[in-house]
C-alpha cells in the first residue's frame, strides 16, 4: 500500500483540497451523532409501538384482556425485555443487511468487521454489550476512540469491528480553518495539524480521485 | 313574474319570457360567467381597496407621530427638498386633475339633477292645463301605455337581474374553483413539475446532509486534536490506513466470502 500524492495540509494551505477520508476510521463526533439519531429512533419506536399495539388489540376486543394480567413488576419486566429485543433487532437488522443503521446512514459511516465482512447477529450482541461496558466508567470506553490509533471504542474492540466513513469525507476547511483553527493557541494547533492520511491508490474508489 | 292578464297580445309578445324560462345556451352561460366574474372581482377589489386605504392611513398616522417627535433642529427635511422640481410639477398637476375631476363631476351631476327638478317645478303649473286638455287625450293615453310597458320591462329586468346575479356568481365561483382544482391536478400529474419539485427537494436535503457530514468530520479531527493536546500525547502525524478489506467494504458492503486480489486491483 503506497500513498498517493495529495495536496498539502489545509492548515498550511487553506485553499488546498482537504484529503478524502473515504474508507478511513470515523471519529468520535460523527459516531456520537449517529448514535444519538439511532437512540431517538429507537426511543420513538418504543414509545409508539405499545400504544399502536394497544389500539389494535382494543379494536379487536382483547385490549383489556392483555393488559389485565400484565401489571406492576410483570409489566415492567415485559416492557424491558421488549425494549432490549427491539433495540437488538434494530441494530442487528441494519448492521447485517446494510452495514449501517439509519443514524449511521445520515452521518455516512459504516460498521464492519476488522476483516471487512459484515457484522452478524453475534457481533451485534457483543457490540451492544460493549456499549454497556464502555458506558460504565463514565463513558471512558467511548472516549477511547479519541486516543486509539484505529479510532476503536471498547465496544469495537470487544466485537472486532471498525466504524469507517462510507462517503467521500472531506473536512469542511472553511468551517474548520476559519472558525476555529486560527483562533487556537499554537500548542493546540500543533496537535490539530494533521497531515493527509495514506490512501491506497489501487483501491477502486481511490482511482477516480 | 306574473304578467298582467289585462295586457294585450301585442304587449305579451313584446315582453320576453320570465326568468325561469330563459334558455340555457352557451351565450347565456358565457354572459353569466362574465357577470359573475365581474361581480366577484369588483367585490374583491373593493374589499382590498378599503383594506389598503386603512393600511396606508395607519402607516401615515405612525409616520406623522414619528416625525412630530423629531426635534426641529434634528433630522428635519431641508427646506430645498420640500420644493418640487420643475419636471415633477406637470406630473403633480395631471394627478391632481384626475382627482379633482372626480369631485367636479360628482358636484356637477348633483347640480344638474337639482336644476332639472327646479325646471320641472316651475314649468309644471304652466303646462298642466295643456297636458290635461281633451285635445291631447289620445296622445296622453299612448304615453301612459308606453310608460306602463316600460315600467313592466324594467321590473322584469330587475327580477331577471336578481335571479341571474346569484346564478352568475355561483357559476363564476364554480368555474374559479374548478379551474384552480384542474390546475393543481395538472401540476400534480405533470411529470415535469413532479420531477422539478422532487429534484429541488432532494438536492436541498442532500446539501443539508452533506453540510452536516462535513462539519462532523471536521469536528472529529478537531476534538481528537484537543484531546491529544489535553493528555499531552504526541501529535498524530498520519491517520493509519485501515485494512484494504475495510476500505472496500466502506464503499460496498462485502459478502461473506474471501477477498481476491483482482477485487483490490479493480
Amino acid at each position: 500500500m503506497h500513498a498517493i500524492e495529495l495536496t498539502p495540509n489545509y492548515y498550511d494551505d487553506p485553499d488546498a483540497t482537504p484529503p478524502n477520508l473515504l474508507g478511513h476510521y470515523a471519529g468520535l463526533v460523527s459516531r456520537i451523532i449517529a448514535f444519538v439519531i439511532d437512540a431517538l429512533i429507537v426511543a420513538l419506536a418504543l414509545a409508539l409501538i405499545p400504544w399502536l399495539v394497544q389500539i389494535l388489540l382494543e379494536s379487536i376486543g382483547i385490549g383489556t384482556l392483555t393488559t389485565r394480567w400484565m401489571v406492576g413488576v410483570e409489566r415492567l419486566l415485559a416492557s424491558g425485555i421488549f425494549a432490549i429485543l427491539f433495540t437488538y433487532s434494530y441494530y442487528a437488522f441494519f448492521w447485517f443487511f446494510a452495514g449501517m443503521t439509519i443514524g449511521n446512514a445520515v452521518i455516512g459511516i459504516r460498521i464492519i468487521r476488522t476483516n471487512g465482512k459484515r457484522v452478524g447477529p453475534f457481533r451485534t450482541l457483543l457490540r451492544l454489550i460493549g456499549y454497556a461496558i464502555a458506558l460504565i466508567p463514565f463513558g471512558l470506553g467511548f472516549f477511547w476512540i479519541l486516543i486509539d490509533d484505529r479510532r476503536q471504542g471498547w465496544h469495537d474492540k470487544l466485537a472486532g469491528t471498525f466504524a469507517v466513513y462510507a462517503w467521500e469525507a472531506r473536512p469542511d476547511e472553511r468551517f474548520y480553518v476559519h472558525r476555529f483553527v486560527k483562533k487556537l493557541p499554537m500548542s493546540v494547533l500543533e496537535h490539530i495539524k494533521l497531515p493527509p492520511p495514506e490512501i491506497d491508490n489501487n483501491l477502486p474508489h481511490a482511482k477516480n480521485k | 313574474m306574473a304578467i298582467d292578464t289585462k295586457m294585450t297580445k301585442k304587449e305579451q309578445a313584446v315582453i320576453p319570457a320570465p326568468p325561469d324560462s330563459i334558455e340555457d345556451n352557451d351565450l347565456t352561460s358565457l354572459t353569466r360567467l362574465v357577470i359573475g366574474a365581474a361581480d366577484i372581482g369588483i367585490n374583491e377589489l373593493r374589499q382590498r381597496l378599503r383594506r389598503w386605504e386603512e393600511e396606508i392611513d395607519t402607516a401615515q398616522t405612525k409616520e406623522q407621530k414619528r416625525s412630530s417627535q423629531i426635534p426641529p433642529d434634528g433630522l428635519a427635511v431641508p427646506p430645498e427638498e420640500l420644493e418640487p422640481r420643475s419636471e415633477d410639477v406637470l406630473r403633480y398637476a395631471l394627478i391632481g386633475m384626475m382627482f379633482d375631476a372626480q369631485a367636479i363631476i360628482k358636484s356637477g351631476s348633483v347640480k344638474v339633477v337639482k336644476a332639472g327638478r327646479r325646471v320641472k317645478r316651475r314649468t309644471s303649473p304652466i303646462l298642466r292645463p295643456l297636458a290635461s286638455s281633451r285635445l291631447l287625450s289620445p296622445a296622453r293615453k299612448s304615453y301612459k301605455k308606453m310608460v306602463s310597458l316600460g315600467q313592466r320591462r324594467v321590473d322584469r329586468w330587475i327580477e331577471i337581474g336578481r335571479a341571474e346575479e346569484t346564478h352568475s356568481r355561483m357559476m363564476a365561483e364554480t368555474a374559479l374553483s374548478g379551474t384552480v382544482d384542474e390546475t393543481i391536478d395538472y401540476l400534480a400529474e405533470n411529470p415535469g413539475v413532479q420531477q422539478l419539485i422532487t429534484s429541488q427537494t432532494t438536492s436541498l436535503a442532500e446539501e443539508v446532509v452533506e453540510e452536516v457530514r462535513e462539519r462532523t468530520v471536521s469536528a472529529d479531527i478537531l476534538l481528537e486534536g484537543f484531546s491529544r493536546a489535553l493528555f499531552r500525547r504526541k501529535p498524530r502525524h498520519a491517520l493509519p490506513p485501515p485494512p484494504v478489506e475495510a476500505q472496500i467494504s466502506a464503499v460496498t458492503l462485502r459478502a461473506d466470502k474471501p477477498i481476491s486480489n483482482a477485487t483490490i486491483k479493480g
